[in-house]
């Protein structure tokens, strides 16, 4: 069921219509089952048979079990062997399930690249939507109740429902058990303000998801498909084009899910922050994808030892989790590279800084074309990326980077005979630029500006009508194919 | 209410409902726009030279132009392109300005029907229809078309989805199957909910228009379609073309046609509706399916023959209930067709109309398709087989 959809919303209409009629432990049931649903609908399609909202209960109830053991033991090492348990129950699914044929086929071709004879062999197990989402979500709850800093949930069943409540299910934000909890267990309040602001937050979704990111992966899709008959601009030209599709595709999912919780009274944490006005690779990632780079912070980067061991172990530290931070998104070469990218510019901007605190350039003619310069820089940087994220093969990608460094032209090419060639209409590059120009100047602007993402909503009257007609109308005229589900569906 | 009791309206304790202005704004906008796309006149918007506006153009500019249509040709852009009405009044030894060619880019059977309801009066007068039928006319993917969601009844819009079958590939799972076919499900309910949009909301059809449509009324310069001396309405304006296209342009073209090939009911029921009305008006009708290119026929037959076949199978058995003759032919020779007559995988070039009119003419003098008058309408050559060759 995806947001994208008119049976989800249908579905959600429905939910909230009984929702708001239901006392709060009822309410909790009700949108457990809810969820349940709503994530079995894609477990029946996917041929599982539900045995997927299974192994999602399975996972929530071994970490709760944890928590209560953990919670009622005073030893130390006791409690230490309950959450390690956790972990590796935890971790053991999410291995099994989403790394254990990438392992497989690694170490077949090492052993093949030795000249040993190693049968073809993998599992080929259906990943489970949301596996990565879910099991972190549930992981964070057991490690904050070892660390003391929340008891656990008093009831199972509002366990249950902060691990599979399904505006953030499948793919998040991967929402912290002491931030969201609190609000399951207590009763919620409607407001007319979270009705607005929900609504709002869903359109903005929507919006960006079917307007932009569904508008533009047709037109880059078979560039990158066959990036060997494109010129250097027609590369960069789709670089861009998929730098802008995912943060549309995936900040569109977050605001949708934002909005959703908003509506039934709860308050899902932001997940992104316009990262594209980023200044640097630092404030980068404390804009983009928040709720994966704090889940990081907090129980990779700082158990590994942060920053308190010298530079060198600093570094390390930055760059190791950042390498899994990739990983984390798939079981492929590609996401470890993306992921130790982002690692090195880290590190190099950490080295940059020396113990020096990033500080806001002082008021003067120069700070804009500074900041101007320091946020194309860091974009491109961020660009450069996205093509070992996008690419299917470490090669695939190599050769989309070689393309746009020869800085060939489509003359060249006809001219070498290079095989086919594929060039941007240009139309599409209009349509594109439109489009980008949109989610620029009319949604994120003004929330960077004004730090607020409902900040068209305090706008004047005509103001605000005025905007939201522009994207109600954008997004009720858009003719699109089918329903595209969300690229982070697949980690 | 006792605090035990499942119901309550607890969550809204904090509620205070206001008059949504905003919403009601948006709203009104949103409605305005509706409401003056619909009012403005279909000459405006959308313009006539665009794929929604030609259908209009053609009543405009086209139609006035024959008085007296004798023969009546309706189809898609190969159409278009393959039947020269010149030529062929010639070859049927009809006066100039017989042969009304209204075949349309992208034309279905949904265009034609339309066309023939729209113009019935003048239409009603001619002696033979002449239907030509593409393959993806019939599946739900392409079939529906460009003006198919701006002017559908709700009734089809509403029906759209339901069940239509895939046909099943040759040693393809039970599972693989019934997973192709939840997936073809999942998209005619997706096609559906579009449609009923598209039914709503006018805008969705014509609004990215209006630009264009504004610039050329206020004097702007807009592409012309011509009605060329042959009066014919040609798209590919080659006179010959390539003697080989590389297979890899074809196999898209093949994937885009036959990927989730199914035979839409509300698709072909289009044709049977043109059918039953030219009948009721006495016309006679021809089924036609045009050749391809060889090299693509070969490509379609490698990668999608049996999707091929059905269809066939499906056009053969229109014509068998309405009682109308028949003719496909699979590849060019048939027709006396060779590579460089197409200018691409199967719109014709100039001389390859040529070639195919005179064939076409000839096929209509031999098996006596067109009535020699009013009164012979209704019997000349009712019962002939379908060909298929």
């Amino acid at each position: 069921m995806l947001f994208n959809s008119f049976v989800f919303w249908g579905f959600f209409v429905i939910v909230l219509g009984l929702y708001g009629l239901l006392a709060h432990r009822w309410q909790n049931l009700f949108l457990l089952i809810a969820s349940l649903f709503f994530y079995g609908w894609w477990d029946v399609r996917a041929g599982c048979e539900g045995r997927f909202i299974g192994l999602m209960l399975l996972v929530a109830f071994v970490n709760h079990g944890v928590a209560l053991r953990i919670a009622a033991c005073g030893d130390e090492s006791v409690r230490k062997r309950w959450v390690a348990l956790g972990l590796v129950f935890s971790l053991g699914v999410l291995g099994l399930f989403k790394y254990f044929d990438f392992f497989l086929v690694s170490f077949q071709s090492a052993f093949r690249s030795l000249g040993w004879d190693v049968p073809p062999w993998k599992l080929n197990l259906v990943l489970p939507l949301g596996i990565s989402f879910y099991t972190f979500q549930a992981l964070s709850y057991s490690i904050d109740v070892y660390r003391g800093r929340m008891a656990p949930a008093k009831r199972v069943l509002d366990f249950l429902l902060f691990v599979t409540l399904f505006p953030q299910l499948v793919a998040g934000p991967i929402e912290r058990a002491s931030h969201l909890l609190p609000q399951v267990e207590r009763p919620r309040r409607m407001t007319w303000n979270g009705w607005s602001c929900g609504a709002w937050l869903c359109l903005l979704g929507l919006f960006k998801k079917i307007v932009v990111a569904d508008t533009l992966a047709p037109l880059i899709e078979p560039i990158f498909r066959q990036p060997e008959a494109c010129s250097s601009w027609t590369l960069l030209w789709a670089l861009y084009g998929f730098s802008f599709q995912i943060y549309a595709d995936f900040s569109g999912y977050s605001d949708i899910a934002r909005g959703l919780a908003s509506i039934l009274g709860f308050d899902l944490m932001e997940n992104f922050n316009q990262p594209y006005f980023s200044t640097n690779i630092t404030e980068f990632w404390r804009r983009w994808h928040i709720s994966l780079s704090t889940w990081l912070r907090d129980y990779l980067y700082i158990p590994l030892g942060g920053n308190r061991h010298g530079t060198g172990k600093t570094c390390w530290n930055l760059f190791l989790t950042m390498l899994l931070g990739g990983w984390w998104h798939g079981a492929n070469w590609t996401f470890i590279v993306w992921g130790g990218l982002h690692g090195f510019y880290l590190v190099v901007h950490k080295l940059m800084l020396g113990g020096r605190k990033p500080v806001a350039p002082v008021a003067s003619r120069w700070r804009l074309p500074a900041s101007l310069l320091k946020g194309a820089a860091t974009f491109h940087l961020v660009a450069l990326t996205w093509i070992f994220f996008r690419a299917e093969t470490l090669a695939a990608a190599w050769t989309y980077l070689a393309g746009i460094v020869s800085l060939r032209t489509e003359q060249c090419m006809v001219r070498a005979k290079a095989g086919p060639v594929w060039e941007m209409d240009a139309d599409n590059v209009q349509s594109a630029a439109w489009l980008i120009a949109a989610l620029w100047l009319l949604i994120d602007l003004p929330q960077y500006l004004s730090k607020d993402h409902v900040a068209h909503l305090r706008w004047t009257y005509p103001a605000k009508v005025a905007v939201l007609a522009t994207l109600a109308i954008w997004l009720l005229t858009i003719r699109g194919g089918e329903n595209v589900p969300f690229i982070y569906f697949q980690f | 209410m006792s605090r035990s009791s499942i119901f309550s309206f607890e969550s809204y304790t904090a509620f205070r409902p206001r008059v949504p202005w905003t919403l009601l704004g948006v709203l009104g906008l949103v409605a305005l726009m509706e409401l003056g796309l619909r009012s403005l006149s279909e000459d405006f918007i959308p313009p006539l030279h665009s794929r929604m506006g030609i259908f209009r153009w053609f009543e405009r500019e086209v139609i006035p132009a024959f008085e007296r249509p004798q023969v009546l040709v309706m189809g898609s852009s190969r159409a278009a392109d393959g039947v020269t009405p010149r030529f062929l009044d010639e070859a049927l030894g009809l006066p100039e300005g017989s042969t009304l060619n209204l075949a349309l880019q992208g034309g279905t059977g949904f265009d034609a029907l339309r066309f023939y309801q729209r113009n019935r009066e003048r239409f009603r007068k001619a002696r033979l229809l002449l239907i030509n039928v593409d393959e993806w006319q019939f599946t739900s993917r392409m079939g529906p078309g460009y003006r198919y969601g701006a002017c559908a009844p709700w009734g089809e819009r509403w029906h759209f989805a339901e069940r239509v079958e895939l046909i099943r590939r040759k040693g393809e799972s039970d599972g693989a199957w019934a997973a192709r076919c939840r997936d073809h499900a999942e998209r005619l309910e997706q096609q559906r909910n579009r449609l009923l949009l598209d039914g709503a909301f006018y805008a969705r059809s014509v609004l990215h228009y209006l630009p264009k449509s504004l610039s050329i009324w206020m004097g702007g310069k807009a592409r012309i379609r011509v009605l060329d001396e042959n009066a014919q309405v040609r798209l590919a304006g080659l006179e010959v073309g390539p003697a080989e296209i590389p297979t890899s342009v074809f196999e898209k073209q093949v994937r885009d046609f036959y990927d989730g090939f199914d035979v839409h009911p509300l698709m072909v029921g289009h044709l049977e509706q043109l059918i039953g009305l030219a009948k009721a008006d006495d016309l006679r009708v021809l089924l036609l399916q045009m050749p391809n290119r060889r090299a693509y026929q070969q490509e379609v037959d490698r990668l999608a023959g049996m999707e091929y076949d059905r269809q066939s199978e499906v056009i053969c058995a229109l014509g068998r209930r309405h009682d109308v003759p028949v003719f496909c032919f699979r590849y060019p020779e048939a027709c006396g067709l060779e590579e460089r007559d197409f200018a691409d995988y199967g719109h014709m070039a100039v001389r390859g109309s040529r070639k195919f009119t005179a064939f076409l003419g000839k096929l209509i003098r031999e098996k006596q398709l067109l009535p020699a008058d009013a009164d012979d309408k209704r019997s000349a050559g009712a019962s002939l087989p379908a060909v298929r060759k």
